[in-house]
């Protein structure tokens, strides 16, 4: 079967997309590297080289003029920095993550139009390698607008408004740039609405620079006469004063997530991984062959029976291997997921003023490729926490007598079904003092309510909480736990957290390796299947109930000198209770540290799971996570352990 | 069983080639006939029994596995406060898409598929209070009288509790029972 050449032109450009994104997070992570460790080494430069081309190289497969010509741009500049013409100094490094950002966005939209934010780009990196030698902090236009300025350009233009973009040289070694500057700017305001200079037009005195630019917005065009005029001012020292009219596109500034989406559909997979998945599949042919044979000596009978039963034995065998091995595709090694992280927290660091080294460790566990992806927000949030408010600024941490750079640590390792992943930081620590007060403020606890140091904690991902004002100053940690929270929650995980003052703050996300296929238990309550994840159970025994301790109104079971509160799911559930027995199944399942005893009718043995969310037009049920179908074609219901255990109250 | 199959083929084909505004597809409870927009309707099904969900609302009669989506079945007699009945051979599941939830509602027997022409459609206020407040509007057909169903009402849960159990709203679902 051949492609259709829409076909052949999807898949080619789907691999364009994977390739070039993969392409150019190394570049970033490269140029990362090379911020923290400065001193350009040749084999360094020469990878942001080849990488480079190799991103012109497809883009000139895809026929996409901009990018290849801007590719080039930057090529030529490695190049130079290569041979030593042009020191690769922080400000270019800052100024190719900036570019890595935006070819990035370009790669990922739907459509590649012909006008382009590459084209600004172009004339960026011929300043560059013209004035390599100098000073220089010139920026393209559209680079020193927000985003929220840019929209408001956007929506300028919208009304059939004008922008135009104004760019004043100033000759090399000038010294009165800063007033030039001013009077041109009064000279300007006649013209239109000063929506931006840079630098900014308070900042003027400060510095050196070569370049003023100016962003001017005028109801109607300049005229011809106007542009001459503007052009031509006689302005002292400067060199030349050019004018843009600015086209300034909307689209290019908001990607829409939807496409971020459909790049990360697709799943990079370890090759060894599909020669095994090829392997085991030969494997399951070879059993098929054999079936064969037998059946074309007759039905199974008596004299092949034994011949029979192994063959299937290793059909059973294959399945489970085919399985495991098929699940294990959606597994990424973390890594992917912490990608991103040294840039954001680069990013924050650098607006905030703070010095940041992050750390990771086991970057090799594996995870859920949808469980990654939906912790991922998560993760980002605690993280930008952590630099932003975790972290003290450099006096406070001089004073203190600590490093001048904050650590952070990003970690994940496995314990048993879940991923534990760990955010830490060395900062101040929460101060659960002032924790206290806010929530008392937000009158989420009483005056007279006496909490233990976690129970103090918990209060920080309480939605009302985070919504306060000014929370950040006061409690050290930013907007939106909950969020985190609530992220976490939806995965069935759990957070633990854990601070010492002055010495840091560290979080723990426990998640789930996979949400696919859960090992639980299966039991019978009055005749209805349910299931319990394994991985929330500690142990199942058979227990006589009459050997319970009553206590006021709950019953206990000691287990090994511990005394385990017990739930009668059958009660629980107001379900018709079966004949007290003395082996009835009681499974001890645990949440944090609570441990509870469920005591069922039967127990059925452990099962893998494929659990469904219960359609939502259910109302939510919280002591009911999702219903998996079994191979009988029966439904379970899947038991929210931790609901249970918080709907029981303290046990 | 048979003759239960071929109706709801029947019955599921000529849905199929529904399309006008006013299709209603009625159903009966007791001697009552209602009507819902043909288009809101997925499938119908034979009657499987539910598997019972711990404490929902009281018209949920439990979840049935639908093209392997596992969604909920209402009790719309519980819902119009009718004691309940024997499920027999004329017992289905109408599967139906309202607010973008799919589920089910099991009804004693499908009947038909009408046109209701607009001017014999009389759309009342009900009042929120009663039963009738599920209701959408009357559709008269020669002596018939067709109850047309609101089912984006029907599917609020919460309101529907609200009125089954006007004082229960507080201590319904997180109640822990006495051991």
């Amino acid at each position: 079967m051949s492609l259709s050449t829409g076909e052949l032109d999807e898949s080619l450009r789907r691999l364009f997309i994977t390739e070039t994104s993969e392409q150019l997070e190394k570049f970033v992570e490269i140029l990362l590297g090379l911020e923290k460790t400065p001193g350009s080494e040749n084999e360094v430069i020469h990878k942001l080289f080849r990488l480079a081309h190799s991103v012109k190289g497809s883009a000139g497969m895809m026929a996409l003029k901009e990018l290849k010509e801007v590719m080039h741009q930057t090529e030529s500049m490695l190049d130079e920095v290569r041979k030593g013409e042009m020191n690769l100094d922080s400000e270019k490094i800052d100024l190719l993550l900036q570019f890595s950002d935006v070819v990035k966005d370009y790669v990922l939209r739907e459509k590649w139009n012909e006008v382009s934010v590459l084209e600004s780009w172009k004339q960026v990196f011929t300043h560059h390698r013209e004035e390599a030698t100098q000073p220089d902090e010139k920026l393209a236009i559209s680079l020193f607008l927000s985003e929220q300025e840019k929209q408001h350009i956007a929506t300028w233009q919208e009304e059939n408004k004008f922008v135009y973009g104004i760019e004043v040289q100033f000759v090399a070694g000038s010294e009165m740039q800063g007033a030039s500057a001013l009077i041109f700017v009064k000279f300007m305001e006649g013209m239109g609405i000063i929506f931006k200079t840079a630098p900014d037009v308070n900042n003027l005195k400060n510095g050196y620079f070569s370049t003023f630019k100016i962003v001017l917005l005028t109801e109607k065009p300049l005229t011809l006469e106007q542009e001459k005029k503007i052009t031509t001012y006689p302005l002292y020292e400067s060199s030349g004063i050019s004018i843009r009219k600015w086209v300034y596109r909307p689209d290019e500034g908001a990607i829409p997530i939807k496409i971020e989406r459909q790049y990360e559909q697709t799943i990079r997979v370890d090759a060894v991984k599909i020669d095994k998945l090829i392997n085991d599949l030969g494997e399951l042919l070879v059993v098929n062959s054999g079936f064969n044979q037998l059946f074309q000596q007759g039905y199974p009978e008596k004299k092949n029976w034994d011949q029979f039963t192994r063959m299937f034995q290793k059909l059973e065998q294959i399945a489970g291997i085919l399985h495991r091995e098929v699940m294990d595709l959606r597994m990424i090694p973390v890594r992917q997921l912490f990608l991103r992280f040294p840039k954001i927290v680069r990013d924050i660091a650098k607006q905030k003023g703070k010095m940041v080294e992050l750390v990771f460790f086991g970057e090799d566990t594996e995870i859920d490729k949808q469980v990654a992806e939906r912790i991922a927000d998560a993760l980002t949030h605690l993280i930008r926490n952590a630099v932003d408010h975790g972290l003290e600024d450099r006096e406070a941490r001089a004073a203190m007598g600590k490093p001048d750079y904050g650590c952070i640590t990003l970690g994940a390792s496995q314990e048993g079904d879940n991923v534990i992943l760990t955010v830490k930081d060395d900062g101040k620590g929460l101060n659960l003092q002032k924790i206290r007060e806010q929530a008392l403020k937000n009158c989420l606890i009483r005056f007279d309510e006496e909490l233990a140091e976690d129970e103090i904690i918990k209060l920080i991902f309480h939605p009302g909480f985070s919504t306060a004002e000014q929370v950040s100053d006061i409690s050290g940690r930013g907007v939106g736990l909950d969020v985190v929270q609530n992220s976490v929650k939806e995965l069935k995980g759990d957070i633990e957290v854990s601070t010492i003052p002055n010495n840091g703050t560290v979080f723990h996300l426990k998640v789930p390796l996979t949400l696919a296929v859960v090992q639980s238990f299966l039991i019978k309550i009055s005749g209805q299947l349910f299931g319990i994840p394994s991985s929330q159970v500690v142990e199942s025994l058979a227990v006589n109930p009459l050997h319970f301790h009553h206590f006021a109104d709950k019953q206990l079971y000691t287990l090994r000198d511990e005394a385990i509160p017990v739930i009668d799911l059958h009660d629980f559930f107001s379900y018709e209770k079966p004949a007290p027995r003395d082996k009835t199944p009681l499974i001890i399942v645990k949440y944090g540290r609570l441990k509870i005893g469920l005591l069922a009718e039967e127990l059925m043995g452990q099962e893998e799971l494929i659990i469904k969310q219960i359609n939502r037009a259910l109302p939510e049920n919280p002591l009911i996570s999702g219903a998996a179908l079994l191979g009988t074609g029966e439904i379970a219901l899947i038991l929210n352990v931790h609901e249970m255990i918080g709907a029981k109250g303290g046990g | 069983m048979t003759t239960n199959d071929k109706t709801m083929d029947i019955l599921n084909l000529q849905f199929i080639g529904a399309g006008n505004e006013n299709q209603q597809m009625i159903f009966n409870l007791d001697d009552e006939e209602f009507g819902i927009d043909v288009l809101t309707v997925q499938e119908i099904v034979r009657f499987t029994k539910p598997v019972k969900v711990p404490r929902a609302p009281d018209c949920v009669f439990g979840v049935i596995n639908f093209r392997g989506d596992i969604i909920p079945v209402l009790d719309l007699r519980q819902i119009f406060g009718l004691e309940p009945v024997k499920h027999d051979e004329f017992t289905v599941t109408i599967i139906v898409k309202a607010s973008e939830k799919i589920f089910g509602m099991i009804v004693d027997k499908v009947s038909d598929i009408v046109n209701v022409p607009e001017p014999n459609i009389q759309r009342t206020e009900f009042s929120s209070k009663e039963k009738t407040k599920y209701l959408k509007a009357v559709g008269k057909l020669e002596n018939r009288l067709i109850l047309m169903l609101d089912l984006d009402k029907v599917v609020n849960f919460e309101e529907i509790e609200e009125a089954l159990h006007p004082s229960a709203s507080n201590s319904g679902s997180n109640e822990i029972p006495a051991q």
